[in-house]
C-alpha cells in the first residue's frame, strides 16, 4: 500500500501510543494537514491515510523493467481442422460426463489427417484430456499449442521412458515397473538384470519382482526358475510365508512353461489319475465316458515322497467344503499346468477332454473343467477358440480367452456359439481394447442389455459411465436407430422411462459423436 | 440470422446446472421443429409433460419465453436452442412467417420497445396529489437523513477507537465485530458504509502481515466518505450525488428514467465483459459496455435475490444498439438501459483505444480524482503483451512498462489470452485498479473474443 511503511508504526500500534509525525510524510500531504487539527489524533491519522491512499493511487506511473519476450515466432504450417471437425472437438469436449474412448478415437482420426487444432480448442482440449490421452493430443497439437503447453506442467508429457536408477535406486513399485516394462520389449534381458539381483533381495521383493516373470514366459526361464527353486527348497526346515508364496510362484511358472521339465513331471503324475477302460464304444472312438478319475490316495505317493507343503509351496489341506485334498491339489494343478500335456494325451481330441471334465464325479461338477479353462489362457488361438467352441454352453473362464482372440474371432463365437448374458456383454464392453462391433453383434448386445432393466440391480448397471462410455465406444453406429424402439421389449411404463433417459438418450448422443468421427476419415 | 457463439451462450446460463442441461438439449432430435427468422428463434421441444415446451428467443433484444414451468431464466430450453443454432453455426430452416404462438408474443415485445422509444406523453396530474406526494418523499428523506447521520456518527467513533487501540488487534476480533457493525449501518440505511465495513471480513488475517496496509486502506476509505457526506452541502452537485450513492442513497430507477436532466446516450455499445458475484442472498451482475461512437464506458447493474431470473438484453461480447441513461456522477459509469433496439455480433467499427500504460496512468488519475472511490476503471489499452516474471503475470506495452495481472485472476483466463495472442501484442478491454489490471477481452479488428 500507498507509502505504508510512513503510516505502519501508529497503524499498528495505535494514535494513542504512537501518535502520527507528519514529518516524515510527502510536502504536499503535509501541506493538506496543516490545515487539520492536531490534537485530534484519530482524525489527523485517518486523513493523513485517506489523502496518502489517493496520493499513491494517482502518482503511481507502471514500472518500466525488462521481462521475457514470451512471444512465439515460428508460423503454422500444417493444416487446422475444417470448421465442421472444430465444432466436433467441442462436442466432445463438452461431454459431461466426459468419454475418452470417443476422445481417443477422435484423436485418433485427426492425427490420420495430419491436422492440427485451431486456437480456440487449445485450451480447452489441453484442460479436458486424460493424462493417459496427452501423448495422442500433442501430435494435434501444432505450433501454437507446443509453445503453449511450456506455460502449465499438467499440459505436458511426462517422459515416460524409465531409467536404469529407477531399478537400482528406486522404491520396488518403481523397479518392479521398470522390470515389467524391460520384459516386454526384451525378456532375456529382464530375466539376466533379475537374476544378478536375485541373491541381494529381499524375500518380500524377489517374490514381487518374480511376477514379472508372467510377462513372456517361455523355456529360456526354466534355468532360472530351477535354480532358484532349488535354492529355495534347499535345507527347507520351519520356512517363512513369504518363502512357500515365492515357491508357489516358481511352481506355478514353471508348470506354464510349456515342454518345461517340471510341467512334464507332474503331467505325469496327473494322468496316471486318469484311467481309460475298455469298452466297445470308447474303442472306436465315440465317447469319452469310460475316461475316470482316480484320486491319488495320499500326497507322498502323489508327489513321490515329497513334503507338498515345503517342496511345492502348495497348501495340501484343502480350503474348499466337501472338496477332498486330492481333489483340490489336482484342480490347483491343472490351473497351471501348461495345457499341451492334457491336451495331448487326449490325443487331441478337446471335445472328449471336455467331456471327460463334464464326467468326472466331483462336489464342484465345474470345478475340474473351470480350473483347466484357466489354464487354457497359455494355449494356442486356434486352440482357446476350438476350446470355446466346444464349451459354449459351459461354465468356463470365457472373458479372459476371448480377448487373446482377435475381434471377428471374437464376434463369431459370440455371436453364433454363445448364448449372450449381460454379464458376458458388460464384461467384453469394460475389459479389453476399443474395437468396432458390427451392427449385428451391437444389436445383440443391446438385447441383452434390455433385459437386464427386468434384474434387480438395473440402477447400478446403468449408473456406470464407464461401462456406457465404452459401450458408446464400441456400438456400430447404425444401432442408435434400434435404441429407442428397444423399450418395446420392456412391459413397464417406469422401465421404458428409465431405458430411455437413462440408457438410449446417453447412448444415442455417443453414437452420433462417433459417426462424426468416423466421417472424418471420408473428409 | 445474428446466432450466438456457444463461448457467448455459456454467459447467458443462470448457474452450472442449467448450462449442462442446455448443452444436453443441442441435440436436434430432442427437438420437434426449430426455426428461426431475423427477428427470433423457436422451436418445441418435449418434455416430461404431454405437450411440447414451445420456446421462444427475441434475437434482437436477447429475450426468452418458454412454456415449461422452470424458473430459472433463461430456462435450460431456450439455452438449449442458442447452443443448437451455435453449433449449426446459425444453420437452421427459416421462415419468414411466424406461427401464431410466436408472432403474438414477439409482436407484443416489439410494440413495447416501440412504446419506450416514443414514451406518451404523460398526463396532467392532479396538483394537489403531487404536492402531497413531494412533501411525503422530503419527509421520508429528512428522516432518513437523521437515520443516515446517527448511524454515520456511530461509525466514525467506532472507527477511531479501532486507530487509537491500533490494527494489531484487528485478528483476534473475529468476523462478529465488523458484522455487527456492517448490520448497525444497515439498520441505519447507510448500505455503503455496509459493504466497506464488510470488506474488513474478507482479508485473511493470517496470512503475513499483508493484511495490515489492506486493513488501513479500508479504514482510509471509510473516512473518507464519511468526511465527504458531512461536507456534503460544499461539494459540486455531481460529487454530491456520487456521494450519496456510495452511501447507499441510490436514485430510483423510475426516477432516473424519468428526468430529463440526466445524460442520455444513443450507442452501439460493445458488452465488454460480465462479472457476476453473489453478497450473501443477492447476486450482483456487473456488465461492462462500451460506445464504440462515444467512446464511453458504462456500467450496467442487475440484481436478482438467491436464484431469481436477471433478465438482460445484453449478451457479452455482443453489440447492443441502446439508449442509455447515466446515474449523475462527475465520472458517470453506472447507467440504466432506457431502449435496447438489437443486439449483433460484430463490431460495428474498428476501436481504438491508449497507447501506453503511461497514458493509461493519466486517464485512471482523471478518474479517480472526480471520483476518490472509484474501484474498477475500464479502459481500452492497446499493444498489450502479454509475460510472466516468477511466479506473476504481467501485461508489457510497447515502451515496456509494465502492469500486473491481479492476483484473483484465474489462471485457465491466462491460458486463454495466451492461446488466441500467442505472446503477440494486443488491444484489450480491460479494468484497470491502482497496482494491477483484470483483462476482459481482445480486440481483433471487427471482433470482440471475451476472455
Amino acid at each position: 500500500m500507498f507509502h505504508w511503511e510512513l503510516l505502519k508504526k501508529t497503524a499498528l500500534l495505535g494514535t494513542e501510543r504512537h501518535p502520527l509525525a507528519p514529518e516524515a510524510l510527502p510536502a504536499s500531504i503535509q501541506g493538506i494537514l496543516s490545515k487539520s487539527n492536531k490534537n485530534d489524533a484519530e482524525g489527523y491519522f485517518l486523513k493523513a491515510a485517506a489523502v496518502l491512499y489517493n496520493y499513491n493511487r494517482a502518482g503511481q506511473n507502471p514500472a518500466k523493467i525488462t521481462l521475457p519476450n514470451l512471444a512465439l515466432e515460428d508460423a503454422e504450417n500444417s493444416t487446422y481442422c475444417p470448421p465442421k471437425t472444430v465444432g466436433l472437438w467441442k462436442k466432445v469436449l463438452d461431454l459431461s460426463p466426459a468419454n475418452p474412448y470417443l476422445l481417443e478415437l477422435l484423436l485418433q482420426n485427426c492425427h490420420q489427417k495430419q491436422w492440427v487444432l485451431t486456437d480456440d480448442l487449445l485450451v480447452n482440449a489441453l484442460n479436458n484430456t486424460p493424462k493417459q490421452l496427452l501423448p495422442q493430443l500433442h501430435l494435434l497439437l501444432g505450433v501454437r499449442g507446443k509453445w503453449l503447453t511450456q506455460f502449465n506442467k499438467s499440459w505436458q508429457i511426462t517422459d515416460a521412458s524409465r531409467s536404469i536408477t529407477q531399478w537400482e535406486e528406486g522404491k520396488i513399485a518403481e523397479r518392479k515397473a521398470y522390470l515389467s516394462e524391460l520384459r516386454l520389449q526384451n525378456p532375456a534381458e529382464a530375466l539376466s538384470l533379475l537374476a544378478q539381483a536375485w541373491p541381494s533381495e529381499s524375500a518380500k521383493d524377489r517374490k514381487s519382482l518374480l511376477s514379472t516373470l508372467k510377462i513372456g514366459l517361455s523355456a529360456n526361464d526354466e534355468p532360472f526358475l530351477e535354480e532358484i527353486h532349488n535354492e529355495l527348497t534347499k535345507n527347507l526346515t520351519s520356512p517363512k510365508p513369504v518363502t512357500l508364496e515365492t515357491i508357489h510362484l516358481i511352481n506355478e511358472l514353471r508348470l506354464s512353461i510349456q515342454g518345461s521339465r517340471f510341467g512334464k513331471e507332474v503331467a505325469e503324475q496327473m494322468t496316471k489319475c486318469i484311467t481309460k477302460k475298455k469298452s466297445l464304444l470308447s474303442a472306436i472312438g465315440f465317447s469319452s465316458a469310460n475316461y475316470q478319475l482316480q484320486l491319488p490316495e495320499s500326497e507322498t505317493s502323489f508327489w513321490n515322497g515329497d513334503e507338498m507343503n515345503q517342496r511345492f509351496g502348495f497348501d495340501k489341506l484343502s480350503s474348499q467344503k466337501g472338496v477332498s485334498d486330492s481333489e483340490y491339489w489336482l484342480q490347483s494343478l491343472l490351473r497351471w499346468l501348461h495345457p499341451s500335456h492334457l491336451i495331448t494325451f487326449f490325443e487331441g481330441n478337446l471335445s472328449r477332454l471336455v467331456e471327460f471334465f463334464v464326467n468326472t464325479q466331483s462336489k464342484n461338477a465345474t470345478a475340474y473343467l473351470y480350473a483347466f479353462s484357466e489354464a487354457m489362457a497359455f494355449a494356442s488361438a486356434d486352440e482357446i477358440k476350438a476350446f470355446l467352441k466346444v464349451t459354449a454352453q459351459l461354465e468356463v473362464q470365457k472373458t479372459g480367452l476371448l480377448q487373446q482372440l482377435p475381434w471377428p474371432d471374437q464376434e463369431e463365437l459370440l455371436l453364433h456359439h454363445f448364448q449372450l448374458s449381460f454379464a458376458l456383454v458388460k464384461a467384453i464392453t469394460t475389459e479389453g481394447p476399443p474395437q468396432n462391433w458390427s451392427s449385428q453383434f451391437s444389436k445383440k448386445a443391446l438385447f441383452s442389455l434390455v433385459k437386464e432393466l427386468d434384474g434387480s440391480n438395473y440402477y447400478y448397471v446403468f449408473s456406470d459411465r464407464n461401462f456406457l462410455n465404452q459401450l458408446g465406444r464400441k456400438l456400430h453406429v447404425n444401432s442408435k436407430d434400434l435404441l429407442y424402439s428397444l423399450q418395446n421389449e420392456l412391459s413397464q411404463e417406469w422401465q421404458r422411462n428409465y431405458w430411455n433417459t437413462h440408457v438410449a438418450d446417453i447412448l444415442f448422443k455417443q453414437l452420433e459423436i462417433k459417426e462424426e468421427i468416423e466421417q472424418i476419415t471420408a473428409l | 440470422m445474428n446466432f450466438l457463439t456457444e463461448d457467448q451462450v455459456s454467459q447467458l446460463a443462470p448457474d452450472a446446472s442449467s448450462l449442462k442441461a442446455g448443452k444436453d438439449l443441442a441435440n436436434e432430435r430432442k427437438w420437434l421443429n426449430y426455426q428461426s427468422n431475423e427477428r427470433v428463434l423457436w422451436g418445441e421441444v418435449q418434455g416430461s409433460g404431454k405437450d411440447p415446451y414451445r420456446t421462444q428467443i427475441d434475437l434482437q433484444n436477447t429475450a426468452f419465453k418458454c412454456s415449461c414451468p422452470s424458473r430459472k431464466f433463461p430456462c435450460k430450453h431456450g439455452l438449449g436452442l442458442l447452443f443448437l443454432v451455435a453449433r449449426r453455426n446459425g444453420d437452421i430452416p427459416q421462415l419468414t412467417t411466424e406461427p401464431s404462438w410466436v408472432s403474438e408474443w414477439i409482436n407484443k415485445r416489439s410494440e413495447k420497445v416501440e412504446a419506450k422509444i416514443q414514451p406518451p406523453v404523460s398526463e396532467e396530474q392532479d396538483s394537489e396529489k403531487t404536492d402531497k406526494q413531494a412533501k411525503d418523499k422530503e419527509k421520508r428523506q429528512n428522516e432518513r437523513l437523521l437515520k443516515v447521520e446517527a448511524g454515520i456518527a456511530e461509525l466514525d467513533l467506532w472507527l477511531r477507537d479501532m486507530v487509537r487501540g491500533g490494527l494489531l488487534t484487528l485478528p483476534e476480533k473475529g468476523n462478529a465485530y465488523f458484522e455487527k457493525m456492517a448490520a448497525r449501518m444497515v439498520d441505519a440505511q447507510a448500505t455503503g458504509f455496509a459493504s466497506l465495513v464488510k470488506e474488513f471480513t474478507k482479508i485473511d488475517y493470517y496470512k503475513g502481515d499483508s493484511w495490515q496496509p489492506q486493513a488501513l486502506e479500508i479504514a482510509a476509505k471509510i473516512h473518507l466518505q464519511i468526511e465527504a457526506f458531512r461536507n456534503l452541502d460544499q461539494l459540486p452537485p455531481l460529487v454530491q450525488e456520487e456521494v450519496k450513492s456510495r452511501v447507499g442513497w441510490n436514485m430510483q430507477q423510475k426516477e432516473l428514467l424519468e428526468n430529463k436532466e440526466t445524460e442520455t446516450i444513443d450507442d452501439e455499445w460493445v458488452v465488454i465483459g460480465r462479472r457476476t458475484t453473489q453478497e450473501e442472498d443477492i447476486v450482483l451482475q456487473r456488465n461492462w459496455l462500451y460506445g464504440s461512437n462515444s467512446k464511453r464506458f458504462a456500467l450496467v447493474l442487475n440484481f436478482a435475490y438467491k436464484t431469481a431470473a436477471i433478465e438482460t438484453p445484453l449478451v457479452p461480447g455482443n453489440t447492443s444498439k441502446a439508449r442509455l441513461v447515466f446515474y449523475p456522477s462527475h465520472s458517470p459509469f453506472r447507467a440504466l438501459i432506457k431502449h435496447h433496439l438489437e443486439s449483433k455480433t460484430f463490431l460495428p467499427t474498428s476501436l481504438e483505444g491508449v497507447e501506453n500504460w503511461q497514458l493509461s496512468q493519466v486517464e485512471y488519475t482523471r478518474v479517480i480524482a472526480q471520483n476518490p472511490w472509484a474501484d474498477d476503471v475500464p479502459q481500452l489499452v492497446e499493444q498489450l503483451q502479454i509475460t510472466k516474471h516468477q511466479a506473476h503475470w504481467y501485461l508489457q506495452d510497447t515502451t515496456g512498462a509494465v502492469m500486473r495481472l491481479h492476483d484473483a485472476f484465474e489462471e485457465a483466463i491466462i491460458w486463454k489470452l495466451l492461446a488466441f495472442t500467442a505472446g503477440h501484442p494486443t488491444t484489450l478491454f480491460l479494468l484497470r485498479q491502482s497496482t494491477s489490471v483484470w483483462p476482459l477481452g481482445i480486440v481483433q479488428n471487427f471482433s470482440y473474443q471475451l476472455l
